[in-house]
């Protein structure tokens, strides 16, 4: 055992009757199989060094999972819970991963969240599926998910002060309102802010509380949102592209959400959404802090100033298709 | 009709429109095409109580290009004795919009119009949107107005479709652009350019139950002082606004406001609130440049005469026979 956060996990899940595989576990059901693993790794720098990958993962099979194209993907994206929704030759996955560091910090918060996300990926998967049939499915599915719909404790508002002081203090112009924390990034140029200049390139970012998604219930949401969308025919390509990039890293914050599209079907966002109904001190900083180092990663791998995403010729290509 | 020629988007269009109409029994009939530099299509919607048509053509920015847009227009002819008593009215009236503007033109006539430019993102909502304009826009806008003369107050026959759910989706879906909160009976969206509010508390009179949208922003801020061009601010939004117009700019008080009231009937059109929303963002972010136009028709004096009488002839209205004499109360006439 590696780390004290698959410990955790596996002192957790030795308790439950599931089915073990040789670097994990595995669930079977109707339509869906979730699989729980902690892959070997090898990365990052001495202070933190990487040791696995916990990935838990969930194919989809049937009719349920027939009818979802491209776009429909990209949709489901905007509303992911843990984890990313992709198509794959063997059909339709939802993945979440989480970097593992030998002196993980947060080892009690990491584990909770890989457990929390094997636990209810497959379900909310399925009432996702099945809320894109018509708004009646959709009520259905929430009224079955019975997901707590308000917080047993409100996040404390000095929580989220001490967020945005932290991170004026750093550079990053940040703003406070009620459950929410924003912030913005620059992506090009020197203008830090679209309050003071709506011309400037950065890319907004917010962690909220007060947003409950539509099946999950009350928790911490957090979005990116860019200056700049691609064109609306590639989006879904854009939101798979990013998607698969992320799960494909190795030293990289926590893939708990998605790229998706969002709007009238023109903006391209990055959404992650941890159902929890009792506030985690400090969680909204840790979450903004991801948020932080995804748009810095965006902004160094694909932004090209005044003109947005762009990508080298053969991810172009496949954008194109 | 099966035998017109159509452009694919057109005729796209076309197809969903008849399924909507057919929804609420109504239908429409081919009357008209005209080729020249921009080709036009000319339907009469049947069974609407009104001079109803839907008019199609080929947008001005776009011929010549290789890449054809096309606009649709919905226009409703107001009969001539109550267009003459609406006609100054038209700024008052214009807080009952439904799904389209009451415009005045200078010679005294009325009319109530929608637009959009067909776009691949938003047929599906504005096929829905066109149908209910189209059927009963100009019906439950007039008898708005009428029961506000009167002083009827507005029946309850239905409550509104939408719920604290509906907005609650809403605001998860706009929650990457901030501002946006749910209550269990309405959304209130804050943005720098103005304020976006949804209720499903007011009941229209005519429909009863629906989704009031209305988007405001300060006049101070869009500089202006006095009484607000809103005539002149929906009769440009109809003639070249690229934002889809299924409602009306009206003045209220130190705001001026773009109302919308969507009928229980559209609940179901799929993503209509996220669409409105959207529109919505684009119009008030659009709103300082409408009314620079606005007042640039107002100061044009006499020559808005001919403005008017070319944006008529664009919609191919009939011209308006000569006003007759005698005053009648709008109540008298509606």
């Amino acid at each position: 055992m590696s780390s004290k956060v698959e410990a955790i996990v596996r002192e957790h899940m030795d308790q439950h009757p599931v089915e073990r595989i040789p670097d994990g576990y595995r669930i079977k059901y109707d339509n869906a199989t979730s699989w729980l693993r902690f892959v070997p790794a090898s990365g990052g720098d001495e202070k933190f060094r990487v040791v696995s990958i916990a990935e838990v993962s969930t194919r989809f099979t049937g009719e349920v999972a027939a009818f979802i194209d491209d776009g429909a993907i990209a949709v489901l994206n905007s509303q992911a819970v843990h984890g990313a929704w992709l198509r794959q030759e063997d059909g339709l996955w939802m993945r979440a991963q989480f970097t593992i560091y030998a002196e993980e910090p947060a080892f009690m918060v990491a584990a909770q969240l890989i457990l929390g996300a094997y636990s209810y990926q497959s379900a909310i998967g399925c009432s996702a599926i099945v809320s894109m049939c018509s708004d009646q499915q959709f009520r259905e599915q929430r009224a079955f998910q019975e997901c707590p719909r308000s917080w047993r404790e409100m996040p404390a508002p000095a929580d989220f002060q001490e967020t945005a002081e932290l991170l004026n203090d750093r550079g990053i112009v940040s703003t406070i309102e009620d459950g929410r924390v924003t912030a913005e990034v620059v992506l090009s140029g020197s203008a830090t802010s679209r309050m003071r200049d709506p011309k400037a390139e950065t890319a907004l970012l917010g962690v909220k509380t007060h947003v409950p998604h539509p099946l999950a219930g009350v928790g911490y949401l957090a979005t990116i949102a860019l200056p700049i969308d691609p064109h609306r025919s590639v989006l879904p390509a854009w939101s798979a592209i990013l998607n698969e990039q992320e799960l494909a890293s190795t030293d990289f914050v926590p893939r708990l959400g998605a790229w998706g599209v969002r709007g009238a079907g023109n903006e391209l966002v990055y959404s992650q959404f941890i159902p929890m109904d009792l506030p985690m001190r400090g969680l909204q900083s840790t979450i903004m802090w991801w948020m932080i180092k995804r748009t810095i990663w965006l902004r160094d791998t694909f932004w090209a100033p005044n003109r947005g995403l762009t990508v080298d010729r053969d991810l172009q290509e496949t954008a194109q298709q | 009709m099966n035998d017109i020629e159509l452009p694919e988007p057109v005729f796209e269009f076309v197809e969903l429109l008849k399924h909507y109409l057919g929804g609420v029994e109504r239908r429409i009939e081919f009357v008209d095409r005209e080729d020249g530099a921009q080709t036009r299509w000319v339907w009469r919607v049947d069974g609407v109580g009104h001079e109803a048509r839907i008019l199609i053509h080929e947008t001005q920015a776009s011929l010549g290009t290789g890449r054809p847009e096309y606009r649709v227009r919905i226009a409703v002819d107001i009969d001539e004795e109550q267009g003459r008593a609406l006609h100054s009215l038209a700024a008052f009236a214009n807080r009952f919009c439904v799904l389209g503007a009451l415009m005045a033109y200078t010679d005294q006539t009325v009319a109530i119009g929608s637009q959009f430019v067909i776009g691949y993102d938003n047929l599906q909502t504005c096929a829905a949107l066109t149908a209910a304009a189209a059927a009963y826009g100009a019906m439950s806008h007039l008898e708005s107005i009428r029961r506000s003369f009167l002083g009827e107050k507005p029946q309850v026959g239905s409550l509104s479709a939408w719920s604290g759910i509906d907005f609650e989706r809403l605001q998860y879906e706009l929650a990457h652009i901030g501002g946006c909160r749910a209550g269990e009976r309405g959304c209130r969206i804050e943005l720098m350019t103005g304020v976006i509010d949804l209720s499903a508390l007011h009941s229209n009179p005519y429909f009863g139950g629906g989704l009031l949208v209305l988007a405001g922003a300060a006049k101070a801020g869009l500089g202006i002082e006095g009484a607000a061009p809103v005539n002149e601010m929906n009769l440009c939004e109809w003639l070249v606004g690229d934002v889809p117009m299924f409602g009306g700019w009206y003045e209220d008080g130190d705001h001026l406001r773009f109302v919308s009231f969507l009928p229980n009937m559209l609940k179901e059109v799929d993503q209509l609130m996220v669409h409105i929303v959207s529109w919505a963002q684009r119009r008030l972010a659009q709103a300082s440049d409408t009314v620079a136009s606005a007042m640039a028709i107002r100061s044009m004096g006499g020559d808005a005469e001919q403005l008017s009488s070319g944006l008529k002839s664009a919609l191919n209205i009939a011209p308006a026979a000569q006003p007759r004499g005698g005053d009648m109360s709008p109540a008298e006439l509606i």
